[in-house]
């Protein structure tokens, strides 16, 4: 019954000796990058917001990377952009988890008609381009952080429940849930001592592939002008401001922020591979 | 030959619950959810009068269940309804003067996409558990990691800013196009059919940048694909078989290849829609006058009927390619086809 | 013309797995008569498909060939180079697999299937090399239309006919048929094991049928070669095999045939085949031998020859 809670266990408290070389990679990125969000102003002197310099100043000693063409720190914009990003991101991927994991639940466990309606909205909502969702949703709120973060969470919800709602299909078919089921247990009770911990492995590694993938869609949103308003630090604002200043070869605009979205992105794409690698070893180990 | 014949018929039928739902979808976020699209997009600063204006031009000063009415009948009739602005030109001209340049450059993009993920994928998977597997693996994982305005533009500043060999915006230089009449909107397609070369040389320079970007970020989802669907494939029976009855090693791979591009195509109706969120972000960074650089722009305007015409249109677009994914495959496999 | 096709001598077949070295096939010594069929039987595990692959060296990643010789017509197999040997599958050694529906390949019809093999060996043209594949369909007793089939618009037995088709159309000196028919139902079975025999006749070739069915290879096989966990222990024509089988492995796998008409006591060898990673010491068979003795236990015993065509490896004859 309880093979979830031990799976998790397993996967986590000893995960220095289990743990691939992705994990291990993935979590220094992922730890790496929080850390120096969180230790931003012990880091830096100079604020994100506040002309501390000459403008398109190249890197040096005092910028590290440079000046942007109001004369803001980007080493600062960088590390405190890492906030506006991981903030959003992780909100937005929670809320997600929060709604679609429920509704996978209750439409694979009672089926029929609202599973029908749900998995059709779902399955439509999944085909669709998530950027182009995320922005519909976005323009019509305004461009704001609550709003980025409600955009973001609507385009992953069905993420949570074709995976919640398929495994929860299968789990209910085995045997110790019919017996559950004999002996009276009440419906919310079979869900939530008997589905849900076999779901959490999964929902682990899902949410943390979800967080890589809302990291672009964030990146994409304020890239296109949609998320946090100027001059808040935001990654895919800073690239997108510094792309007006590319051909005259002002590289250090761009080559930062653009870079940081790739890699926390991947930081967060290996911890998930890294965890699902484990996953599916212990899934062959038992079988 | 008649079980397809049914096949396509309930796949296709299987489609109009799908595009309603989506139609109603976008209808309530454009129209239900809280925040009201013109106040959001003209600001708060416009004058009333104005909102009101625009909100009636757009209709969206009906009851709701009367403007849902008019909508889906509007679509159901081809009637995306006119431009707010400028000309105010019916929005299903204008989209369809915008499309072919979303599709060629999202057909070039896949192109190098499925080229590099073939490769990459095929390799890993005969290489499975080496070290050359783990490389591609992280390779996959960096390609997705990618963020595409950020690779275009390194890609920007290297061929176009220092070494300046290849363009970094635009389709066409315009001077070409002039007195030029387009056949299908594909300037690669239409410069081979109308006989003009320096054309498609033009329009191919163009495309290089912007489609090596979208493509090298897709590629990483076909590594894994193409990997997955290899090992699998390898380890079956008619493999063995295959070198047992003497064939290369080059022929036993074509028959591997093959088997395992079945289900890569199932995989493809959903791909699609990822390639056209790529699109998006590429079309911005490169200025690429398609879909997605139209609807951006129609955003900033406050363009609202083309908005949502627009988003509408995605909406079946992706519906239908899906659609064609599905027949695609039943009859590329012989076992569903017979 | 020599009278032996092949001779494996002393070929040992080694997986190397996690749990360590499975010892498939170990020091196995083998001379098959041209037109001849030796039926290859054992229990599951007993190393009979290694064999099998062993000669055409096909085996999986982790299987090696560690020593031995395996010499088909006067060449030895183990020393040619991987372009020589892939002239040898298929044009000089055919085979044919125990599932016919997944030893084809399902997106291509067979008659492609078919030329593309003929191509690969002879250098015809395109319209012979199917000329030929329909005349091979023919053989088998397939209509020449079926080579526009895919392989699963085809019935179990047709398609091994066309698996069998495949194995035989450049004409090999030898087959190697694994199980060949037990994926199929009985009637067909006998039909495909007819079909087998009268190719044979047909196309002067040797069979080798690997089968764990002692009483199919009786009824087919000119000779019996019986596999237990890796080693040979008893090689010897049928008739003389089924009628007084030396070895009490032998004899335990004829005493388990079950039979209708005899309504004798079927008798199951008791116990099970060894783990071998760690087979048994001495002779592998001594835990599950009703005659064993102490030196079976200690010491291998060595292959006793008979007579010119009977062998047995066994403490009880030595
Ligand atoms: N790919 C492999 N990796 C590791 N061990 C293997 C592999 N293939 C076979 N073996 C082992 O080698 C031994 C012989 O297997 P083999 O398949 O040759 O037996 P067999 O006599 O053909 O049995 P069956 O009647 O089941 O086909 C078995 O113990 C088996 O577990
Ligand atoms: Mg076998």
């Amino acid at each position: 019954m309880n093979i979830g809670f031990e799976l998790i266990r397993k996967m986590l408290a000893p995960w220095l000796k289990e743990a691939s070389l992705m994990l291990k990679l993935g979590l220094a990125i992922v730890i790496t990058i929080i850390a120096l969000s969180i230790t931003a102003p012990l880091l830096t002197q100079y604020s994100p917001i506040i002309k501390v310099g000459d403008a398109l100043r190249p890197p040096s000693t005092k910028h590290l990377m440079g000046t942007n063409n109001l004369g803001y720190d980007m080493f600062s914009r960088i590390l405190y952009g890492g906030r506006t990003v991981l903030t959003v991101v992780v909100s937005a991927t929670l809320l997600s988890m929060c709604i679609g994991v429920p509704l996978g639940l209750i439409s694979g466990y009672y089926g029929r008609i609202v599973d029908r309606i749900f998995s059709i909205i779902m399955d439509s909502m999944y085909a669709f381009p998530s950027l182009i969702l995320a922005l519909a949703i976005a323009a019509v709120l305004g461009p704001s952080m609550v709003n980025a973060i409600i955009a973001i969470a609507v385009v992953y919800i069905p993420t949570y429940f074709r995976m919640v709602r398929g495994q929860t299909l299968s789990i209910k078919s085995l045997l110790y849930v019919e017996a559950a089921k004999a002996i009276g247990a009440r419906d919310l009770r079979i869900i939530i001592k008997h589905i849900l911990p076999n779901l959490l492995p999964t929902i682990i590694v899902v949410f943390t592939m979800n967080i890589a993938d809302a990291i672009l869609t964030e990146a994409g949103l304020s890239f296109l002008g949609f998320s946090v308003p100027p001059p808040t630090p935001d990654w895919g604002a800073d690239l997108r401001a510094g792309h007006e200043y590319l051909l005259a070869g002002y590289w250090w605009l761009v080559a930062f922020p653009g870079f940081m979205i790739m890699l926390l992105a991947a930081g967060f794409a290996l911890v998930g591979e890294g965890l699902n690698d484990i996953l599916s070893l212990r899934g062959a180990e038992k079988r | 030959m008649a079980a397809l014949r049914t096949y396509i018929i309930v796949r296709t039928l299987m489609t109009i619950p799908i595009v309603f739902t989506l139609l109603t979808i976008v209808f309530i976020i454009l129209r239900v959810m809280p925040g009201d699209p013109i106040t959001a997009m003209v600001g708060m600063k416009a004058p009333p009068e104005y909102i009101e204006r625009l909100k009636e031009e757009a209709g969206l000063n009906k009851p709701y269940h009367v403007q849902y009415v008019n909508y889906i009948l509007g679509i159901i009739r081809g009637d995306f309804g006119r431009s707010l602005i400028w000309g105010k030109r019916p929005v299903l001209a204008e989209i369809l003067d915008h499309l072919p340049a979303t599709i060629e450059l999202t057909i070039f993009g896949f192109i190098v996409s499925i080229i590099i993920g073939l490769i990459t994928g095929t390799v890993a998977g005969v290489k499975c558990y080496t070290k050359v597997d783990t490389t591609l693996r992280l390779y996959s994982i960096i390609a997705y990691a990618l963020f595409i305005p950020w690779l275009g533009m390194m890609f920007q500043l290297i061929f176009g800013v220092y070494l300046k060999i290849l363009p970094i915006g635009g389709r066409i230089d315009p001077g070409l196009t002039v007195g030029w009449n387009t056949v299908t909107g594909l300037y690669v397609l239409d410069g081979i059919i109308t006989g003009r070369y320096d054309i498609v040389l033009n329009a191919l320079q163009h495309l290089i940048l912007p489609s090596l970007t979208l493509g090298i970020v897709l590629s990483g989802a076909y590594t894994r694909l193409v990997r997955a669907n290899m090992i699998d494939v390898l380890s079956q029976d008619f493999i063995r078989a295959a070198r047992a009855r003497g064939l290369s090693e080059l022929k036993v791979l074509r028959h591997a290849l093959k088997n395992a591009f079945i289900p890569i195509l199932t995989m493809m109706g959903l791909q699609f829609a990822i390639l056209l969120t790529g699109a998006v972000l590429t079309e911005t960074t490169f200025s690429w006058p398609g879909m997605g650089t139209f609807l951006l722009e129609r955003i900033k305007y406050v363009d609202y009927t083309t908005i949502q015409g627009t988003i509408v249109f995605f909406a079946i677009f992706v519906s239908v390619v899906n659609l064609v994914v599905d027949i695609l495959y039943a009859l590329i496999d012989p076992r569903i086809r017979y | 013309m020599r009278k032996t096709l092949l001779a494996i001598e002393n070929l040992k077949v080694y997986y190397h797995t996690g749990r360590g070295v499975v010892r498939a096939v170990d020091d196995v010594s083998l001379a098959i008569n041209r037109r001849e069929i030796v039926g290859l039987v054992g229990e599951s595990g007993s190393g009979k498909s290694t064999l099998g692959y062993a000669i055409v060296r096909l085996l999986p990643p982790q299987g090696k060939i560690v020593s031995g010789k395996i010499v088909l017509d006067g060449k030895n197999l183990l020393k040619l180079s991987l372009s020589e040997m892939r002239k040898v599958r298929g044009k000089e050694i055919g085979m044919v697999f125990q599932d016919p529906l997944t030893s084809l390949d399902p997106l291509q019809k067979v008659g492609d299937q078919i030329v593309e093999t003929i191509l690969e060996h002879v250098n015809i043209s395109k319209k012979e090399a199917y000329d030929m594949a329909a005349k091979a369909l023919m053989e088998v007793g397939l209509p020449p239309d079926r080579l526009d089939s895919y392989p699963h618009q085809l019935s179990g037995g047709q398609r091994q006919r066309v698996m069998i088709a495949l194995a035989t159309v450049l004409k090999p000196k030898l087959i190697i048929a694994d199980e060949p028919t037990t994926a199929l139902d009985v009637i067909v079975q006998d039909r495909i094991m007819e079909l087998l025999a009268s190719l044979k006749e047909e196309l002067n070739t040797s069979i080798i049928l690997i089968t764990h069915d002692i009483s199919l290879a009786a009824e087919r096989a000119d000779k019996i070669a019986v596999m237990y966990a890796g080693h040979l222990y008893e090689y010897a024509p049928s008739d003389e095999i089924i009628s007084k089988p030396l070895h009490p492995y032998t004899q335990g796998l004829i005493q388990s045939i079950p039979d209708v008409f005899a309504r004798k006591e079927i008798k199951e060898i008791k116990g099970n085949p060894p783990d071998l990673v760690n087979p048994p010491s001495g002779c592998r068979f001594h835990p599950r031998c009703p005659y064993a003795i102490e030196k079976c236990m200690r010491k291998e015993p060595a292959m006793i020859r008979i007579n010119e065509n009977r062998y047995v490896k066994c403490w009880l004859y030595a």
